[in-house]
């Protein structure tokens, strides 16, 4: 009967040191994360910043986006596990690695804890730390999340329109098919498509609630896609 | 865009929306202009995993309201699947003209 105990210590050290992330397979939180900070270069975007039509976009041959979509795929693939790595970078000092964290733990909200959404959304200085804070706390769908008392403090109109959004969900949380479409994609396939080439094809979901599939009009009509950026 | 949306489906073309957000944003802003999902005249898809923004090339690139969005971009995809056309702005304003887009459609083999 000693021994039990010293099994169970082994026990719990064996899948602590598994939790802490020594990966059978692919990369930590904290390498995605890494990797994220290290491609993600605002310098030459943010010297036009808000100065011209052109500052609000990162020019056509900037590359990060593509970091910042597979570290996001990266780390939800990984799930769960990956939450506490994820809720460390939120306290970081450098301020995309923030905002990619905020926006991370949207993904990954049904089994993230309220507080540290909660303090991000009311007290990050960054707007998009907060913005992103705001849509995890939607997302995780707690009725009790008291949106509008975080709408009598926030100044920023952006952040105050993601929390009329998070509002309107009226506890509603995010589909487990969303975040299983990021958790299963094939990273392979980013920005594949090209003129000439087969367009990529997709099912997804509209407004209205149907599905609709890209490939159900082949043979049957031509196809205008138009990406918005959701505010017009 | 609306306006021009008989032009398009003329030229027997479907035009698709995709906004990278779940509903509840367009479901909010729609009932801002006193509209509902009921009164888009053409199909709003959601990609809120952003991996179809992501395959379009297109995901997480501009910053117009604080947030990471799409850049603003136009494909045209024939009747077998191919890519036609592919614009990719680079500013908010930077779309193709609906007269463009039909100019377009009207080279594709019927």
């Amino acid at each position: 009967m000693y021994q039990l105990p010293a099994i169970v210590a082994f026990g719990l050290a064996i899948s602590a040191s598994l939790a802490a992330g020594q990966p059978p397979d692919g990369k930590t939180a904290a390498q995605w994360i890494a990797e994220f900070t290290k491609a993600w270069d605002e310098s030459k975007w943010e010297k036009t910043f808000r100065t011209a039509p052109s500052g609000y976009i990162r020019p056509l041959d900037d590359e990060g986006w593509k970091a910042r979509m597979c570290a996001l795929q990266g780390v939800v693939g990984r799930g769960k596990d990956t939450i506490p790595a994820v809720l460390e970078a939120l306290k970081d000092k450098d301020v995309p690695r923030r905002v990619f964290a905020a926006q991370a733990l949207g993904y990954l909200a049904p089994d993230v804890p309220i507080e540290p959404l909660l303090e991000a959304a009311k007290n990050d200085p960054d707007a998009a730390v907060r913005l992103y804070a705001v849509d995890a706390l939607g997302m995780k769908g707690d009725k009790a999340i008291d949106f509008a008392a975080l709408l009598s403090t926030e100044r920023s109109g952006d952040v105050r329109k993601h929390l009329d959004y998070a509002k309107e969900r009226n506890g509603e949380r995010v589909e487990a098919a969303i975040v299983k479409q990021l958790a299963d994609w094939d990273a392979a396939a980013i920005d594949s498509a090209a003129v000439g080439k087969k367009a990529p094809d997709f099912e997804l979901k509209a407004a209205t609630g149907e599905t609709v599939k890209l490939s159900s009009y082949k043979g049957k009509s031509a196809v205008v896609l138009v990406f918005i950026y959701g505010d017009t | 865009m609306r306006g021009k949306l008989a032009d398009i489906n003329d030229q027997a073309a479907q035009l698709l929306a995709v906004d990278p957000h779940e509903v509840w944003s367009a479901k909010f802003l729609l009932k801002e202009t006193g509209l509902s999902t009921d009164d888009l005249q053409y199909p709003l898809l959601m990609d809120p995993s952003l991996t179809v923004s992501a395959a379009y090339g297109v995901a997480g690139q501009m910053r117009i309201h604080t947030e990471w969005s799409n850049r603003p971009a136009t494909f045209i995809i024939d009747k077998e699947g191919v890519i036609h056309y592919a614009h990719r702005g680079t500013n908010f304003n930077d779309r193709p003209t609906v007269n463009q887009v039909l100019a377009e459609l009207q080279k594709l083999p019927k």
